[in-house]
């Protein structure tokens, strides 16, 4: 026997952990069976199974019971499955926009101009993510996605400027891609592509097909807002091939990647009608209502339904039996749920809400859209930057609604609400089925004021199961980091604390402890071992006023009664961490047991910051990057290690 | 529900095999029963189609496969336990993390792709026509990928000469 053999036969292994594997496995199996749908709609869902309906052309499947779907049956989720309701017609549907829409017009056009709530995940200013951890076992690091990205949650990738599959390296710059082969001693430019009627691109990588997404510029494209999704064949990498452009109306509000699958949630503000304009002379705002009111009156479906074009001509996006009706308080206009598989990115699944959303976060089965409140299409959401704290007026109720995720496809399934605004995507985090939030309200004082809330779908409702209020009495959350069974958050204002929450018992979260120290933090990062990164800032007073500058503290939460800080080091003055508005400004290298991040200076360069954890202590090195764009600098780890830094155009390897 | 039995019997027996494999193909102690069960859980969500499939163990063999892949660089099998087991003591765990290290080390002789053809068709012992299929590469290439690679551990005395022929 030799020692490869011997190795093979003497490895001991435990027992087969066959209940376990099978209780995950009925957690997260999604489609078993269905009963065959009759007349449409299957009106009963079963608990913990998708409702889909066959698509048998009209002949349902032979054979009583359940009829188990092999994985070719062509399976069709049946969309709305909760309390929203789908439009019976498309006059239906054109009705209620039309009603809904002369509530609000007025003799200048739209109560509040034609806002959009897109994007603002881009600029989320929290720090949050799903790292599940064990109940015995410490909380863990989490290294990036495999294309290299920061993620809020694993396995479910994000748009941005640059990507990798370990053996290319694609960047975007606005227009243009530039593809790198980064497998020798430097990373080699290989090609470059320009997109047509494209601007403010960002990617996501499936293998050797690139898809980016951004606006359409298209001259011809109408006054309203217009998304392209441009995919690519990176097959051969020195002769990048454009395989489709698709445009759509709207603004790409969120973008993710599940393997193959992309969704996209497009948010289609109100129809750009062409609204008289009040002059001040005597009867022109009643002339100029009346006209307005007559236009919305006269309105089609065209003006309000988001259409797509991949080439051959703009079709309506969404059928208006697959657009459901959401409550008047969620501002008016079109939310579309998309979804398509990177190798076929004409054939789109959409499905579409009559409202806006203000945020959306995606777990691994899940989507959650939040309502934009009524603020009219302005994101009615907080944004929680310490340094001033907006008002949350308006948003004393926020509706979330969860969409359950079958391949391309998306269907609601339930509707929750919740006292307070959410403020961003990385607020949100879902763990065994459950939906923990961080919120903001304004108690009777008018100080904001902080709240952990547990929701989980009870029939078609998110029903909450427990709450712990009175984090941060006045002050603002800015960063909250959610593992599977406990929360980190920090606020500030006064005293900046660190809390941390027990989540082990959904019905009561527990306050854990509350750690003041200078400083707050606006990104979180697990480094496993019991160690928390926190990026963040201080601010100090003198006499010329508040000055602050980045500080990143390493802390042991090994123990979250006692969360300690073991080290901190402090930047010049006026230097801000970019992770706290753009987490994927950091990267954490697990094998290197380096944290890489940038920092905004005074005088307008950008900062790296190296922080290698050696025992305990934090070894810091900052170094200058030629280039004046927050967002072109980024880190990303290959397979083998070798860690890459982009520096505006400039993309080298980076030695540690 | 003689699916559900029928999985039972599946994992019970696999699961030495696939833990081994996993670590056979680099992986830690620590990270291969992770591995191992996330390959599990995704075959049990998939049952139907494993059961369908022309041959479990390739199918199998290519989710565990996939798994590494993919998630090798986001770690989520290392990072993502949803469900932990109960802590189950093998042996000190000293034991497990020598042999892993030693079979690592014997294994970097190796190339990663000849390392997946060694261990799927010498170690799990798949047949040539399941190895091709896990790895997706053809038959042939199986063949001559496992004799370069046998011939190459032979030659670092990790392993005996491959008489060949059909398992």
């Amino acid at each position: 026997m030799t020692d490869l053999e011997d190795a093979w036969n003497r490895y001991p292994t435990s027992a087969a952990p066959v209940a376990e594997i099978a209780a995950e496995g009925r957690r997260m199996r999604r489609v078993r069976a269905a009963r065959p749908a009759l007349g449409g709609l299957v009106a009963a869902a079963v608990a913990a199974v998708l409702v889909v309906a066959l698509d048998t052309g009209g002949s349902s499947p032979t054979g009583g019971g359940t009829t188990a779907l092999s994985p070719h049956q062509p399976v069709r989720l049946v969309a709305f499955q909760a309390d929203l309701r789908p439009a019976r017609s498309c006059a239906q549907l054109l009705n209620l926009y039309r009603q809904r829409g002369l509530r609000q017009v007025t003799a200048y056009g739209w109560n509040g101009g034609n806002m959009y709530a897109g994007l603002a995940e881009q600029r989320a200013p929290m720090g949050a993510a799903a790292v599940p951890d064990a109940q015995s076992t410490p909380i863990k690091g989490q290294a990036s996605s495999s294309t290299g990205t920061n993620v809020q949650e694993v396995g479910v990738d994000e748009p941005d400027g640059v990507k990798t599959n370990g053996s290319l390296l694609v960047r975007i710059d606005g227009d243009t891609i530039a593809v790198y082969d980064v497998t020798g001693d430097s990373p080699k430019r290989v090609s470059t592509l320009a997109f047509p009627y494209f601007a403010d691109g960002q990617i996501l990588l499936a293998g050797t097909t690139l898809i980016a997404l951004g606006s359409d510029r298209e001259p011809s494209a109408s006054q309203t807002p217009s998304a392209r999704v441009v995919t690519v064949a990176l097959a051969d990498a020195a002769h990048p091939r454009i395989t489709s452009s698709v445009s759509y109306d709207g603004v790409i509000s969120s973008a993710r990647q599940h393997g193959n699958t992309v969704r996209l949630v497009l948010t289609t503000g109100l129809p750009a009608l062409a609204f008289a304009q009040a002059d001040g002379s005597p009867g022109s705002q009643a002339r100029a209502l009346a006209t307005n009111r007559g236009l919305v009156a006269h309105s089609t479906l065209r003006d309000w339904l988001p259409t797509v074009d991949s080439g051959s001509g703009a079709r309506q996006l969404l059928d208006c039996g697959n657009v459901a009706v959401t409550p008047a308080s969620v501002a008016l206009g079109t939310t579309s749920v998309v979804g398509f598989q990177a190798n076929a990115p004409t054939a789109t699944s959409a499905i579409g809400i009559t409202g806006q959303t203000a945020v959306a976060y995606e777990s691994a089965d899940h989507l959650y859209l939040t309502g934009a409140g009524t603020q009219m299409g302005f994101c009615a959401c907080p944004r929680p930057l310490a340094a001033h704290v907006m008002g949350y007026g308006g948003v004393d109720r926020t509706a979330i609604f969860q969409f359950d995720l079958l391949g391309d496809q998306a269907a609601h399934v339930a509707t929750g609400t919740v006292a307070g605004a959410i403020a961003d995507r990385w607020s949100m985090d879902e763990a065994g089925g459950v939906l923990r939030i961080a919120t903001t309200s304004v108690i009777s004082d008018g100080s904001p004021t902080s709240s952990v809330v547990t929701l989980k779908p009870k029939g078609h409702s998110l029903v909450q199961l427990g709450r712990l209020d009175g984090l941060g009495v006045g002050e603002t959350l800015t960063s909250a980091r959610w593992f599977d069974r406990y929360a980190v958050l920090s606020t500030a204002r006064q005293t900046d604390p660190l809390f941390t929450v027990d989540l082990g018992n959904l019905a009561h979260p527990k306050l854990l402890g509350a750690l003041h120290i200078p400083g707050y933090s606006t990104y979180f990062h697990p480094l496993g071992n019991g160690l928390l990164l926190g990026v963040g800032q201080n601010v100090s007073f003198d006499s010329s006023g508040e000055r602050t500058q980045a500080q990143v503290g390493l802390f042991d939460i090994s123990d979250l009664s006692h969360v300690r800080r073991l080290a901190v080091t402090s930047l010049a003055q006026w230097t801000s961490p970019v992770a706290g508005s753009d987490p994927h400004a950091f990267t954490w290298l697990p094998d290197h047991d380096t944290a890489l991040t940038s920092f905004t200076s005074q005088n307008g360069r950008i900062l790296l910051g190296e922080f290698k954890v050696v025992l305990r202590t934090l070894g810091t090195k900052l170094i200058s990057v030629p280039a004046s764009d927050p967002s072109t600098v980024r880190t990303l780890e290959l397979p083998d290690g070798r860690v890459v830094l982009m520096a505006g155009g400039s993309v080298s390897f980076l030695s540690l | 529900m003689d699916d559900q039995d029928d999985f039972a019997a599946f994992v019970a027996e696999r699961w030495a095999t696939l833990v081994r494999a996993a670590v056979f193909l680099g992986a830690a102690p620590h990270e291969a029963e992770d591995l191992a069960q996330t390959t599990l859980v995704l075959c049990y969500r998939k049952w139907d189609r494993v059961q369908g499939a022309d041959d479990r163990d390739a199918y199998v063999y290519r989710m565990l496969m996939n798994t590494l892949r993919s998630d090798r660089r986001s770690s989520w099998w290392r990072k993502r336990d949803p469900h932990p087991l109960p802590d189950q003591p093998i042996g000190d765990g000293t034991e497990a993390a020598a042999i892993a290290d030693a079979v690592h080390r014997a294994m970097a002789t190796l190339t990663p792709d000849q390392q997946h053809v060694v261990v799927l068709r010498y170690f799990v012992q798949l047949t040539e026509a399941q190895t091709a299929a896990a790895l997706g590469i053809p038959a042939g290439t199986v063949k001559s990928r496992l004799s370069r690679s046998i011939a190459a551990l032979s030659a670092n005395h990790h392993l005996a000469e491959f008489a060949g022929g059909s398992r």
